[in-house]
């Protein structure tokens, strides 16, 4: 596996929810330290990148944003392969954008089809938590949590990428859930086969 | 030397080095000449005919001819005529009374061209507001879907802000019979779908080499040019190099987007197969694209070097695609519904729904296995 530590890693995140929930201000917010209420709506597809230290590796993190209308999820299939990791973001502020977290990650998995569905690391942001001091909330932690635990144990966050709120620890989440992706699809690459090996559901949670 | 910051024709602010300002200002001198041979024409506000109307609209149309040629060209008077009076203004009242795609544009005003002189003001916004709900009342079953919201925004900023002229024109572009291809904003953007495979038909065709790295990289076209289609360049090249092109567009049609399309990833052939990923690759375009101030040296490749392209070659490849991407889209629509009525059901009736949840993954991983077998044969 000496190979592995020569070639550049290089970590593939797809940014998926309603649009204006924040997605391009999130990866603005953490990539270049900013925000603007003035981004463009995205059409198509962009991304932007950050090295990132996770433990003791250094890794390249291509972080893609799509368009959030609700037509242009028939498009994701071209954007969403190779992911090594997914986040989904909803505005706390807003019951639709939560309600429809489930159909972003369907059609996540369904799109993107990874090697081990079951186990693909998703990472929920719940973000506008700022907006009207947390008056206008109609989205509660703990209902959102429900959802998480009940998809297999979802890492959740709740952000602002206004007030850069809880965006780094976040994004080093995902970052470290994304790695330990692209190394177990690695290991299932079968240059050496191990008749005794057994997939073993991993755990998303342990960095949060 | 430092960039220079200056703003554009239509008030966009551009970063531009030394020598493309001078590629510019010769761009701006070009256009000043063609503005000499369009003066007789304009006079009588009378289109020339045939072979000579192409010719000087793929030289550029004066802007301040714009307004009545863009009109004209596009069939949008004609579809003026056909509607009573006041047509626009009905259809204003109607959307802003009641349009379920309001939310839909009320999030995307500010965020359509928001560095843009007159699209960053109230008023601009205003407009763009009215112009978008007027046209989701025209066509409800198209509504608003995101890219309008750029081709209206230019649509303003070219035709001296006239909102009713830039209805017409969303119109005369976007209609059944319109100059774009059916179906291209429409609910699971059929006609993105179509466009995008038959545009990546004619760059294995035209571009073997580029080709063959793009699918090394799993980087097709729908990663490249999805917004090049759908906001037809206004939102990748610089405004005036997007509007050189929708005067060839309105006079020729929707082929123009294939040759402008073709033209950029064949200038920048080289450059795209260095990258090593589809994501460099993207990012590549992009910045090239942004910085294509030489109009003229474009729309010449589009024009002279990406070989021929006739339309009834397009309609061809057109067809079949659109039959493969209707059954697929259908297959989705199947099982999103699956997975839609197996939610419902669980809300309801938690525990009867396990096994439906465990059919419904059955299903879903035969199809997601499915999916990918037709991608490899594509």
């Amino acid at each position: 596996m000496g190979a592995r530590q020569t070639k550049r890693t290089l970590l593939k995140v797809i940014i998926l929810g309603d649009s204006g929930v924040g997605k391009t201000s999130l990866m603005n917010q953490y990539v270049n330290k900013k925000f603007s209420s003035q981004y463009k709506a995205t059409i198509g597809a962009d991304f932007l990148t950050k090295e990132v230290q996770v433990d003791d590796r250094l890794v390249t993190m291509q972080i893609w944003d799509t368009a959030g209308q609700e037509r242009f999820q028939s498009l994701g299939v071209a954007f969403y392969r190779g992911a090594d990791c997914c986040v989904l973001v909803y505005d706390v502020n807003s019951q639709k954008t939560f309600e429809n977290l489930d159909n972003w990650r369907d059609e996540f998995l369904i799109q993107a089809s990874p090697s081990n569905p079951d186990n693909f690391p998703f990472v929920v942001l719940g973000n506008k938590v700022d907006m009207d001091e947390g008056r206008s909330r109609v989205v509660t932690e703990k209902k959102a949590k429900q959802w998480c635990t009940a998809k297999g144990g979802i890492p959740y966050f709740e952000t602002s990428a206004k007030e850069d709120l809880n965006v780094d620890s976040a994004f080093q989440c995902i970052a470290r859930n994304a790695l330990k992706n692209e190394t177990e699809e690695e290991l299932y690459m079968p240059d050496t086969v191990d008749m005794n090996a057994q997939a073993i559901p991993k755990r998303n949670s342990s960095c949060c | 030397m430092a960039p220079r910051v200056i703003r554009d024709t239509y008030g966009f602010a551009l970063n531009c080095t030394e020598e493309q300002y001078i590629t510019r200002q010769r761009c701006d001198e070009k256009q000043a000449h063609q503005a000499a041979k369009w003066a007789k024409y304009s006079d009588k506000k009378q289109l020339p005919k045939g072979e000579k109307l192409k010719k000087l609209c793929r030289k550029g149309i004066p802007p301040q001819c714009r307004p009545w040629v863009w009109l004209s060209l596009s069939g949008a008077a004609e579809k003026q005529r056909e509607h009573i009076a006041n047509y626009y203004d009905a259809m204003v009242h109607m959307g802003e009374s009641a349009s379920e795609f309001a939310h839909q544009i009320d999030l995307d005003l500010a965020r359509t061209f928001p560095a843009n002189d007159y699209m960053s003001t109230d008023e601009g916004q205003a407009a763009l507001r009215r112009v978008l709900l007027a046209f989701s009342a025209h066509q409800p079953a198209v509504g608003y879907c995101q890219g309008m919201n750029y081709l209206a925004a230019m649509l303003l900023l070219a035709l001296e802000r006239s909102e009713e002229n830039s209805f017409w024109l969303l119109v005369a572009l976007i209609d059944d019979g319109g100059i774009l291809y059916q179906g291209l904003y429409s609910q699971n953007l059929v006609g993105a779908h179509v466009e995008m495979r038959s545009l990546q038909e004619l760059v294995d065709a035209k571009l073997p080499r580029l080709r063959q790295h793009l699918e090394n990289l799993g980087c097709d076209m729908t990663i490249i040019a999805t917004d090049w289609f759908l906001c037809l360049f206004s939102t990748s090249l610089p405004s005036e190099t997007a509007i050189r092109c929708w005067d060839a567009l309105l006079s020729e049609g929707a082929k123009v987007l294939y040759r402008v399309a073709l033209a950029l990833l064949k200038t920048h052939e080289d450059a795209l197969l260095a990258q090593d990923n589809a994501g460099y690759v993207l990012r590549e375009m992009k910045l090239a694209s942004a910085s294509m101030h030489d109009r003229d040296a474009l729309l010449k490749v589009a024009f002279d070097g990406v070989g021929s392209m006739p339309m009834a070659r397009i309609r061809e490849v057109r067809s079949v695609k659109q039959a493969v991407v209707d059954v697929e889209l259908a297959r989705r629509g199947r099982s999103r519904s699956l997975r839609e009525a197996v939610r419902d059901s669980e809300r309801h009736a938690p525990f009867a729904a396990e096994g439906m949840a465990s059919l419904a993954d059955r299903i879903k991983n035969a199809y997601a296995a499915r999916m990918a077998r037709s991608i490899e044969h594509r």
